[in-house]
């Protein structure tokens, strides 16, 4: 199936857009440049809308309005969406299908908007020569053509091809990578055909058994409760595969969640070296102590306040020393003045009779000199006392050292407790704050259910081996008592018509079992080996090569895809690919997929190069867009491209690119847009320019400096 | 979604280990495989599905059986 041609109304900002897809095998690329918000997520909506209505967009998209939000409130507005695609029978007949899809939405006031309550269903049309004649049934057509359930393989964008196989779980991915190659590969097919063919022929028996009396009836109903017994532990062991996938599968996450919160610390560790550290904390503490107490004992002592008051001191003595080199302390004339007195005599020799003149004279001399002799006591007093308190602090500073080597060493003691104090105290903070992250109950939690889980897949696994083995006995069994039967048939001599038919039964059971484990094995490995084959290329990458991160990559028998490294290592998509080999890994799946399978649904994919640049984005815009053989005479790809994404890969798409079209919307004037479109409301329009054109629809102001030659007119479609 | 070419080259590898009762079997036994597989687009429920299949098989088992003169 390929798209020939759309014609979008209403829908959003697409009030009338017309855009032809490239038919052509040789050029099976058509490109839709449009930068963002222009219209490229809408044009792909529209396309969606059309196939399979409300149904088909996005989850988030639709309970959304249809209309743009500039339509007045109260006017109905027919929305609509026409798509004409081709397919190509299995004869090689091609036949032309018009689809049409249209609903009145009347938008209200806000975002309320009011649509019929069931959508109808589309309208489709085959056109052939003598005219167009309606399809009954559209949506079952649609839906065989390009199912439904499949769109986000034929319809994606960048975000969903980064994320169909990865930044999902392993299981989610398993699943996807499973049902697309059930569906793409007809394994589902296949298998209920396997089943009513099996069915048809144990009837065909049981009619059989039933004409060669009771030892054939009694020998066909052994035998279809060994068949009964036989599906029965099938699917038991199918049912118990599954759960036991699914336990590995959420004991991984837990396993996941634990290393995560363990990569916090681990909890024990961290309360051993809470403990270590307060108590290291202590001893730190009460070193400050005495270290400040030591400070404090010093700054009260003599030793400080020589250290202070030394120098002025040392000078108060010299002088007071030289006051008693010049006698002048301690001293002596009080003394001779009072002996004078008492002996009545002066040292002239005159008597100093009480009561005389020359006595009255001496004792006032007396006088004079006994309050000078205080001054002199007390500076005598001083002089004494500081020379043996200047003896007293030599004598100590020679067994202890100075003052100021003391406190220094008091400070530095003083200093290195209180720093390692805080520092201490800072690590206990922090290992506090990680012990606090951690979610107890939580590790707790993790720890037994994964330890539950473990045994119980162990469990499961031995159950399934137990299962397994009675389906090989009850296989076994089953082989004996149809041999015995058909001896049985034979000798009741059963009508050979029955009996042939039967056989025939039989050989198409064969055969259709056969197919389905060709397609199992065989198919799922050719898809295998070409997703290897365009995944290495696109991100070139090949085994030999030493510095090669990937060795390739392949889908495992529970599929998986697996990315190989060196060493037998793998890596997780989620976690351990770059956005572009993310992209590239998908690409190559649904691409391989596609291939293997015959599927010629068209891709459409809008923004895929937004997380690649350079040789990737060269290489993967070449192997998705390459002309295939002639067995797929439908292959078509459809991209909607801004124009950084179309940079560098510019000779590609002339080669590749059957048609490109540019959409524009005319919200981005005056800022991107060179030209005003002269319009009320914001609205899209589509023009015939390539990617190296512009015209005055869609002519940028930055498109001068990548080369985009402007046409001096407008190139509306 | 495989296309009835692609089944019928896988079938057609697969069926060379069954007998050929008559001439022209195994392409027969393709042919009905590819009819098995077309009746489940046709809308019919398991039982009516399960008896077309049926009447299918037992047609190429008369066709069979004229051939080798057995009826």
């Amino acid at each position: 199936m390929r798209l020939v041609r759309a014609h979008i109304e209403h829908f959003k900002l697409l009030e009338d857009i017309k855009v032809d897809f490239s038919t052509d095998a040789d050029k099976p690329l058509t490109v839709i440049r449009a930068e963002n918000g222009a219209g490229k997520t809408t044009l792909l909506y529209a396309l969606l809308w059309a196939f399979y209505g409300m149904e088909g967009l996005p989850g988030e998209a639709r309970g959304l309005r249809l209309t743009s939000a500039a339509e007045p409130a109260g006017i109905p507005v027919d929305v609509s969406a026409m798509v004409e695609f081709e397919h190509t029978d299995d004869n090689s007949d091609i036949t032309r299908y018009r689809l049409i899809r249209s609903v009145v939405e009347t938008p209200g006031i806000g975002d309320k908007v009011d649509r019929p309550a069931h959508e109808a269903p589309p309208r489709l049309l085959r056109i052939t020569k003598a005219g167009e004649e309606d399809i009954p049934d559209a949506e079952a057509l649609i839906g065989k053509l390009i199912p439904p359930h499949l769109r986000d393989v034929f319809f994606t964008n960048g975000e969903q091809v980064q994320t169909f196989i990865s930044r999902v779980s392993s299981q989610v991915r398993q699943d996807k990578v499973h049902k697309s190659i059930k569906l793409l590969l007809g394994l589902d097919e296949m298998r209920i055909a396997a089943d009513d063919l099996e069915s048809v022929f144990r009837r065909l028996r049981q009619g059989a058994a039933k004409s060669g009396g009771s030892d054939t009836l009694a020998l066909a109903s052994t035998l279809d409760k060994t068949n009964a017994e036989l599906a029965a532990k099938k699917n038991e062991a199918e049912k118990l595969a599954e759960r036991i996938a699914n336990m590995t599968e959420q004991k991984a996450k837990w396993d996941r969640e634990l290393t995560g919160l363990r990569g916090i610390g681990d909890l024990d560790e961290l309360n051993d070296r809470i403990e270590k550290a307060e108590r290291a904390a202590e001893a730190q503490e009460r070193s400050r102590h005495a270290a400040l107490v030591r400070m404090r004992n010093a700054v009260r002592s003599e030793a400080c306040s020589w250290a202070l008051m030394g120098e002025n001191l040392e000078k108060g003595m010299a002088i007071l020393s030289g006051l008693a080199d010049r006698n002048v302390i301690p001293g002596t004339s009080v003394e001779v003045l009072t002996d004078r007195l008492d002996l009545e005599t002066c040292i002239c020799g005159e008597p100093l009779t009480a009561g005389s003149e020359h006595r009255s004279r001496v004792e006032a001399l007396r006088d004079d000199q006994l309050r000078v002799s205080e001054n002199r006591q007390r500076l005598t007093a001083l002089l004494h006392t500081s020379r043996h308190a200047k003896a007293s602090e030599d004598a100590r500073i020679s067994q202890d050292g100075d003052f100021a080597a003391r406190r220094k060493q008091a400070l530095g003691e003083f200093t290195e407790a209180r720093d390692l104090l805080a520092l201490t105290a800072g690590n206990v903070d922090q290992w506090k704050e990680r012990r606090k992250l951690i979610d107890h109950d939580r590790v707790r939690y993790l720890t037994e259910s994964l330890e539950k889980i473990e045994a119980q897949a162990g469990g499961a696994q031995s159950e399934l081996w137990g299962i397994l083995a009675r389906i090989d006995v009850l296989n076994g069994r089953r082989q004996e008592q149809d041999a015995r039967l058909d001896d049985a048939e034979k000798a009741a001599r059963v009508s050979g018509d029955l009996i042939l038919k039967q056989g025939v039964a039989r050989d198409l059971v064969t055969l259709a079992e056969g197919t389905l484990k060709v397609l199992e094995g065989d198919y799922v490995r050719r898809v295998s080996d070409r997703m290897n084959d365009l995944f290495m290329t696109i991100v070139g990458s090949h085994p030999d090569f030493e510095a090669g991160v990937f060795q390739g990559v392949h889908i495992d028998d529970s599929f998986n895809i697996v990315v190989d490294t060196a060493k037998g290592r793998s890596l997780d998509p989620d976690f351990e690919l770059n956005g572009a080999s993310q992209r590239a890994l998908t690409l190559a799946y649904i691409w391989a997929l596609m291939e293997v399978s015959g599927t010629t649904a068209p891709r459409i994919i809008d923004t895929p190069l937004g997380m690649v640049a350079g040789g990737v984005k060269t290489r993967m815009v070449d192997a998705i867009t390459k002309p295939t053989h002639a067995e797929l005479p439908d292959f078509q790809v459809i991209l909607l491209l801004t124009r950084s994404e179309i940079r560098d890969v510019e000779e590609l798409l002339d080669e590749r690119a059957g048609v490109v079209r540019t959409l524009s919307c005319s919200k981005d004037y005056p800022v991107d847009l060179t030209y005003s479109w002269e319009v009320d409301h914001p609205t899209t329009r589509m023009c015939s320019c390539n990617h190296r054109q512009s015209c005055q629809i869609c002519a940028r102001k930055y498109d001068a400096r990548h080369g985009i030659e402007f046409r001096d007119m407008e190139a509306l479609v | 979604m495989m296309s009835t070419k692609q089944i019928v080259e896988v079938a057609g590898e697969r069926v060379l280990t069954i007998t050929e009762r008559v001439p022209g079997y195994r392409a027969e036994l393709i042919g009905v495989l590819v009819e098995v597989l077309k009746v489940q687009s046709e809308g019919f429920s398991e039982k009516g599905r399960r008896d077309k299949v049926g009447r299918v098989v037992e047609g190429l088992g008369s066709r069979v059986a004229a051939k080798l003169g057995k009826v």
